[in-house]
């Protein structure tokens, strides 16, 4: 198993050449190598004399030089100024700052680019764009990555630890010092101890129940991750036999993990100050003091079934496992005592599971006693302090260290920690904490030390990689033999100095670079035919390297350019509907947003150094097709038509200014008009009804109506149809439905009903002919004949004569209006056993927020025994007929269908189980469809309001500005 | 016909659809009306590229059953088992690490009749009754092996080689080598039999660290089956034109002074093949022109074998317009999965896929497709001889059954063998790295060859573990 893993490196080995080796195996070469050698002491050397604004422009002029080749040419303003501005924010410039720039610029360039380098760097924008960078690099995403791929709720805490450390220009020694053990050196200070999270952002399967794999696993994965992120070294390969490519041996590999083997990951971390914590437990103590009875009597009455569950659950974990789970605690050593914890969190969900309502509901007494006490409990609520909020974050599991074991031929060697053999240092000076082994600082103060060959490097290489695009090394997370080697290796140790000299501060490296005149070189010069020869790969920099925008480039600036660009800076993330930056989008590893995913974002499965930049036929499907492009295109057109109806020069001008930062040729213009023109003329007159809900995505958090329902409201989201808008209807597409015999289940709310005789219908396969097949699912209006609120099917079928007839079927049950409930019809259109001539449809209905309410069951014979067989061209709609009326007010959180007609205790209400047809909850991410094959239908425009056909026009206009390579790319 | 990967085309619209890139775009700039380009455009990462030695396989149709089909009721007999029925496993056994902990649990015996079909003599269950017809096409391997114990690992690691997310799947590997023969569809296409999502979600088919390019493309079951491809509503296919056509104006005048840029000229071609595929996906799976007797031959017509028999015929579809690799995920989000009652889960899947399976073989072969298609059977694991629950089977992937056909697989023999309760494998181990580089060399490709440098490390397909077994596809 553990081969597999790991061996993606282990490929052909060098054939071995007859070298003298030491005695770890190592060559001169071995020590030769370049990344472990010190920085060299180097000046700038004497060339680009006339060319040059400082001395990064000396190493690169000198390497031009030594291969005949000449830097471009000046970037003008407007190409440098949104160069800068994607580079630093991932944001477009907006018109005023191109203008402003372009002035300053002509007074003066060097004190243009200096200050508009310093704004942006002042501006919290910039960390957003860069905390995206280290986003990637340390594999952060906000969920478990296996099949559950269940959300970590908390992870964003670390997310904007991160924004804030490169808006505040942390130290990277300290930002580093922090991620690895902060809960060694600042435990009670929330803001820093947040960073260990870095530890725990990697793939975890917590209902694992080979704890020893799992635990290695995740062992194993903080150690590569930790070589790759910090040290630039692909130390995997070293896990199963020595670096077949690089002086790193096996037993490096496992003394690097020994630091790190004690971590533990500890739940629902209460985040705060010492003084927070103390009055917190002060107040939970008082609780519980006043609690203590009560709670020993609830505790007596569940401990028969919380003994049960867990020795059930604990049966399905492999035999020693059980034996640690069992041992006590004080007998564990700390590696069993990380596998046992392992095993509680699966025994605490599985308690925190059982309804303990259910469980009693057939003792009567044992019910009631357990209400009471529940109820005299909730009296003392007051008392309770409120929750701290929870941070994911690491520490370790005891002061005393888990022991490293190497596997060898000859029995196990415990490995202690120590740095790489290659490097020849004295071992680790390590000082435990009251709480933990003091291993991680050991590691952290290693990696943070000026005179670090690797991380010293790799962090630099880094930040000029994120600026030009490529490293010095190119491969930034190994800088091993399989790596590149450096294009300026003298100009990596230079800048590395410099950086170490001025505290580690990022900013002043981004201020040094950006002034330079190797980034201030146009892009947009074609290479000479030596340079395509010499150096096609433009790594000496004969100019500036063409990028394409990176995925959350991509969607910030549309958004910015839209003017729908949240203001959101900070907390939990949003789904990828609102209109926050990429970066406070959620992360889910299992399923990724269309825009994000498809422009090459990681996949966030492990540390991500560089991103791709692919081309394919489905980005621009998405361009052009997608609902969300087609949103921002329709702002922006309104935003460029506020102050009139009519497009013109000066509104093509504005738009080129908006996407471009630059204004239109004549010809440009001609061309934009010309194509408004022609363009309007394809449009009917009626396009571009304005949204009634344009930032909605017709969607809810399921406990606004819907709390506390698990077994049936069991999703996130709730679907929420809004008449009117353009979510009034939900159009399925793809189900192979039933005939005759089929049963509708729904968790629902309504919150109106029409105000005349409309059929409030929530599901309906129906074109509303009484001629032609169809059924709908609904409740009765104001001036229904049937009585308002009236739960009730209508059918179109044939009865025993096979004649084709319409029945409405009618409960007579009656819906509450604004709350939830489940509503659900057991259909039976075929013949009776007792009557032939009769179908059945039995009715459910329950109030959802009152538990005491009883189901109500009606059962209604009616006339239609066959022929209930809807055609392949009826559109099955959630919310209203296909005549888009008929529409439903309200939410959806869970549909059900089932091809048969169910018992009752078949129900989802009474917990039962069948065959699902489709199960629904919704919850999906969303800007997608709320579930697969499904689709918002769009609404009849209103006829009322006539947008112009230049609105629409103008909108196509936008939209092929977005789609253009000159906004896709900064080239 | 076709015994290599040169064949002599038949046709001049097979010649066209078959020759790859080059034709393609003569092709689709002769249905644009105009080349958009006059420079050379650079090659599509997605052409067809040549195979390092003649392989009879040109395309991949991977059935997959996925939550485990038990190999123990369906193609690997085990009449101890029905001796030992209700005692435990032998201590002679090694205790497996099992997904639901039920390692003591008695022996399940199988309940099917077992008979020798085809002159091969292969044993098939009466589970899959048709399958007696195609027995002579089947290879069936008894001695695959996963580390996958549970559905999300096994999952992962049978489309991926690891068990761990993150990785190329098997498709994108042989996109990636391959390349495909029709630029106006995706070369890599999976469907699947409902609206259920498959285990790990669409990361199962992702392209991993590899250009997305190469990445499986969820075929839709209805009028847009990649997401994105129609028209926005209400937008006219005239109002879609004039946005195109204003849209390459701005690109060319964009590209004239940044012609070195190949980029560029790639994005403007991703156009031109995104309304190709406009034009041609939907097409590609509507099956109203089949004749009725080819419905019939896929059980299109029957209720329980109508959904899968569905998915099987737009796989041939696809085969027949140079699809590279197609994956038809039957049961999707486990529903073979049966630790419990699994005479009723079996009966009712079982019958969902024989008569599809069977006619897609049948289909295939009568137009002489099969030899150049290579058909993969199997889940991600197979399933316990242990009980579970009294009438399941817990996961299995230290022994289970996966087979092939066509594309060179030479039928109607047994590779390889489990012990006598079917629980290990032991002859002829073939892990799912030695599956997936069988696969490779039978589509002509040298899984050692197929490389993709990452993070400045080679990767491949099977993680530098897996070896050809050559008895699959050599006699």
């Amino acid at each position: 198993m553990r081969l597999t893993l790991v061996a993606a490196c282990c490929l052909t080995a060098c054939a071995a050449a007859a070298v003298e080796r030491d005695e770890n195996g190592f060559t001169e070469d071995d020590r030769n190598w370049w990344a472990i050698q010190p920085l060299a002491e180097v000046g700038p050397p004497d060339a680009g004399d006339g060319w040059a604004r400082n001395d990064i422009d000396r190493f690169i002029a000198r390497k031009l030089g030594e291969n005949h080749l000449e830097p471009a040419a000046a970037a003008d303003p407007r190409e440098l100024i949104r160069r800068i501005y994607f580079d630093l924010h991932g944001l477009p410039p907006s018109p005023q700052d191109v203008a402003d720039f372009v002035n300053a610029f002509e007074e003066n360039p060097d004190a243009a680019v200096a200050a508009l380098t310093d704004e942006l760097l002042d501006s919290p924008r910039y960390g957003e764009r860069w905390g995206q960078h280290w986003l990637d690099v340390v594999r952060y995403a906000e969920s478990d990555g296996y099949r559950s791929d269940e959300y970590r709720p908390d992870t964003w805490r670390y997310r904007d630890y991160v924004i804030r450390s490169f808006n505040e220009d942390k130290p990277y020694d300290q930002f580093v010092r922090e991620q690895l053990a902060a809960d060694e050196f600042a435990p009670h200070d929330p803001e820093t101890l947040i960073g260990t999270a870095f530890l725990r952002l990697g793939i975890y399967e917590w209902n694992q129940r080979n704890a020893r794999m799992q635990w290695d696993l995740i062992m194993t994965e903080m150690t590569n991750v930790t070589g790759e992120v910090f040290l630039g070294l692909g130390i995997g390969c070293a896990q199963c036999h020595d670096h077949k490519f690089d002086p790193i041996l096996q037993r490096d590999h496992f003394a690097l993990q020994a630091f790190l083997n004690s971590t533990w990951w500890p739940e629902n971390y209460p985040l705060a100050t010492e003084e927070e914590l103390d009055n917190y437990h002060r107040r939970l103590g008082e609780w519980e003091k006043a609690t203590t009875d009560i709670r020993d009597e609830i505790r007596e009455i569940q401990t028969a079934k919380l003994r049960g569950s867990e020795k059930n659950l604990l049966r399905q974990f492999p035999k020693d496992i059980q034996a640690v789970f069992y041992k006590p605690a004080e007998q564990r050593t700390a590696y069993e005592e990380q596998l046992a914890q392992l095993v509680q969190r699966q025994v605490d969900d599985k308690r925190q599971k059982i309804n303990w309502e259910k469980e009693f509901a057939k003792k009567d007494e044992t019910l009631a006693n357990y209400k009471a006490l529940q109820a005299k409990l909730a009296k003392f609520d007051h008392l309770k302090p409120d929750e701290l909020p929870h941070a994911f974050i690491s520490t370790d599991v005891g002061p005393h260290a888990a022991a490293t074991k190497l596997k060898t031929r000859d029995g196990d060697q415990v490995v202690e920690p120590a740095f790489l053999t290659l490097l020849n240092q004295s071992p680790p000076d390590i000082s435990p904490t009251k709480d933990t082994t003091g291993r991680r600082s050991a590691l952290a103060d290693w990696i943070a030390r000026s005179d670090n060959p690797l991380s010293t490097r790799v962090i630099t290489n880094r930040i000029w990689q994120y600026h030009f695009g490529s490293g010095i090394v190119p491969t930034s997370n190994d800088f091993g033999r399989l790596g590149e080697a450096p294009s300026h290796p003298e100009l990596l140790d230079w800048i590395t100095r410099k950086f170490i000299d001025g505290g580690w501060k990022m900013k002043d490296i981004h201020r040094l670079i950006i002034t330079s005149a190797t980034y201030r070189q146009t892009a947009r010069r074609e290479p000479t035919s030596d340079e395509s020869i010499t150096d096609p790969l433009n790594r000496l920099l004969w100019r500036f390297p063409p990028r394409r925008l990176d995925a959350e480039q991509i969607r910030d600036a549309m958004l910015a350019i839209s003017g729908e660009l949240s203001n959101k800076s900070d907390g939990p993330a949003a789904d990828g509907s609102a209109g926050t930056r990429g970066v406070f989008m959620k992360k889910w590893r299992n399923t990724r947003d269309a825009l994000i995913g498809g422009f090459d974002a990681p996949l966030r499965f492990a540390s991500a150094p560089t991103r791709l930049a692919t081309t394919s036929p489905t980005q621009s499907l998405f361009l052009v097709n997608s609902d969300w492009v087609i949103q921002r295109s329709i702002a922006l057109a309104k935003q460029l038509l506020q102050t009139g109806d009519k497009v013109d020069a000066e509104v093509i001008t504005k738009a080129f200014e908006m996407i471009y930062g630059r204004q239109p040729s004549t010809h440009e213009i001609e061309m934009g008009l010309g194509f408004i023109n022609t363009q309007g003329q394809l449009l009917p007159p009626h396009e571009g009804t304005p949204d009634k809900y344009p930032n909605e995505t017709g969607r809810r958090p399921v406990d606004q109506h819907f709390k506390d329902l698990p077994g049936l409201a069991n999703g996130s989201r709730t679907l929420w149809l809004q008449p009117g808008s353009r979510f009034q209807q939900l159009q399925l597409n793809g189900i192979h439905w039933p005939e005759n015999a089929f049963t509708i289940e729904a968790v629902a709310r309504l919150d109106s009903i029409h105000t005349d005789a409309k059929v409030n219908t929530l599901l309906s396969r129906w074109n509303g002919s009484h001629s032609e097949t169809g059924w709908a699912f609904g409740i009765t209006s104001e001036k229904s004949a049937y009585q308002p609120r009236n739960f009730i099917l209508q059918l179109v079928g044939n009865d025993f004569q096979d004649n084709r007839i319409y029945e409405v079927v009618t409960s007579n049950l009656r819906l509450p209006l604004l709350k939830p409930v489940y509503l659900a019809a057991s259909i039976r259109a075929v013949p009776g056993k007792d009557d032939v001539t009769k179908g059945e449809i039995t009715f459910f209905l329950k109030d959802l927020s009152d538990p005491d309410t009883p189901l109500q069951i009606q059962t209604v014979s009616h006339q239609i025994v066959g022929g209930l067989k809807t055609g392949e061209d009826v559109l099955s709609l959630i919310g209203g007929r296909y005549t888009q009326s008929h529409l439903w007010d309200g939410q959806i959180a869970r549909l059900v269908i089932s091809a048969e007609a169910l018992k009752p205790n078949q129900l989802l209400v009474n917990g039962g189980n069948a065959p699902r047809l489709i199960d629904w909850n919704f919850s999906g991410p969303e800007d997608n469809p709320p579930v697969a094959n499904t689709h918002w239908r769009t609404p009849p425009s209103a006829k009322s309001k006539h947008p112009s056909r230049q609105l629409a026009a103008l909108t196509d206009f936008c939209q092929a500005l977005f789609n253009s390579n000159e906004f896709l790319y900064l080239h | 016909m076709a015994c290599s990967n040169i064949d002599i085309p038949g046709s001049r619209r097979e010649f066209l659809s078959r020759a790859g890139s080059g034709f393609g775009a003569v092709a689709l700039s002769a249905l644009a009306g105009e080349n958009l380009l006059a420079s050379s455009a650079p090659p599509s990462p997605v052409a067809a590229k040549i195979p390092h030695h003649f392989g009879r396989a040109k395309n991949v149709i991977w059935l997959f059953m996925e939550g485990g089909p038990s190999h123990l009721d369906l193609f690997d007999p085990k009449p101890l088992l029905n001796d030992l029925a209700g005692q435990s496993l032998p201590d002679s056994f090694e205790r497996p690490v099992t997904a639901m902990g039920e390692v003591n649990s008695p022996l399940l015996p199988s309940q099917r009749q077992w008979a020798q079909h085809g002159e091969s003599g292969l044993w098939i269950s009466d589970w899959l009754p048709q399958h007696s017809q195609i027995a002579d096409e089947l290879c069936v391997i008894r001695s695959c092996v996963s580390d996958g114990i549970n559905h999300a690992g096994g999952v992962c690691q049978m489309n991926t080689g690891s068990v761990f997310g993150g990785r190329p799947s098997l498709g994108s590997w042989i996109s990636y080598g391959l390349g495909s023969e029709n630029q106006s569809l995706p070369g890599f296409v999976v469907i699947k039999d409902s609206n259920a999502m498959v285990v790990n979600g669409a990361r199962t088919w992702g392209s991993g660290f590899i250009p997305a390019v190469h990445q499986g493309t969820l075929f839709e079951n209805s009028s847009e089956p990649i997401s994105n491809l129609n028209n926005p509503d209400g937008i006219t296919d005239e109002r879609q034109a004039g946005k195109i056509d204003f849209l390459n104006q701005l690109n060319r005048e964009h590209h004239a002074s940044r012609e070195s840029n190949t980029d560029l000229e790639a994005r403007i071609r991703s156009y031109e093949l995104a309304f190709a595929m406009q034009a041609e996906a939907p097409e590609a799976i509507n099956l109203d022109s089949e004749p009725g007797y080819i419905k019939s031959l896929y059980g299109l017509d029957q209720e329980d074998t109508a959904v899968y028999g569905r998915q099987c015929l737009m796989a041939r579809r696809l085969v027949e317009r140079g699809v590279r690799f197609i994956q038809l995920f039957h049961g999707a989000g486990s529903k073979w999965d049966s630790h419990s009652d699994m005479e009723a889960n079996h009966s009712r899947l079982c019958r969902n896929v024989d008569v599809p399976i069977v006619g897609l073989i049948q289909d295939l072969k009568q137009r002489g497709l099969l030899d150049e298609t290579l058909v993969i059977w199997g889940g991600e694991f197979g399933r316990t001889p242990m009980s579970e629950k009294g009438d399941g089977r817990d996961h299995n992937p230290t022994g289970f059954t996966m087979w092939m056909a066509g594309g060179g697989a030479r039928g109607g023999q047994t590779i390889g063998a489990t012990d006598e309760l079917g629980l290990y494998a032991t002859e002829d181990k073939l892990h799912v790295h030695d599956i997936h580089s069988t696969i490779m060399a039978m589509l002509g490709l040298d899984h050692t060859e197929v490389v993709y440098m990452h993070k400045g490390r080679p990767e491949r397909v099977d993680l530098n573990e897996g070896h050809v077994h050559e008895p699959i596809f050599r006699s």
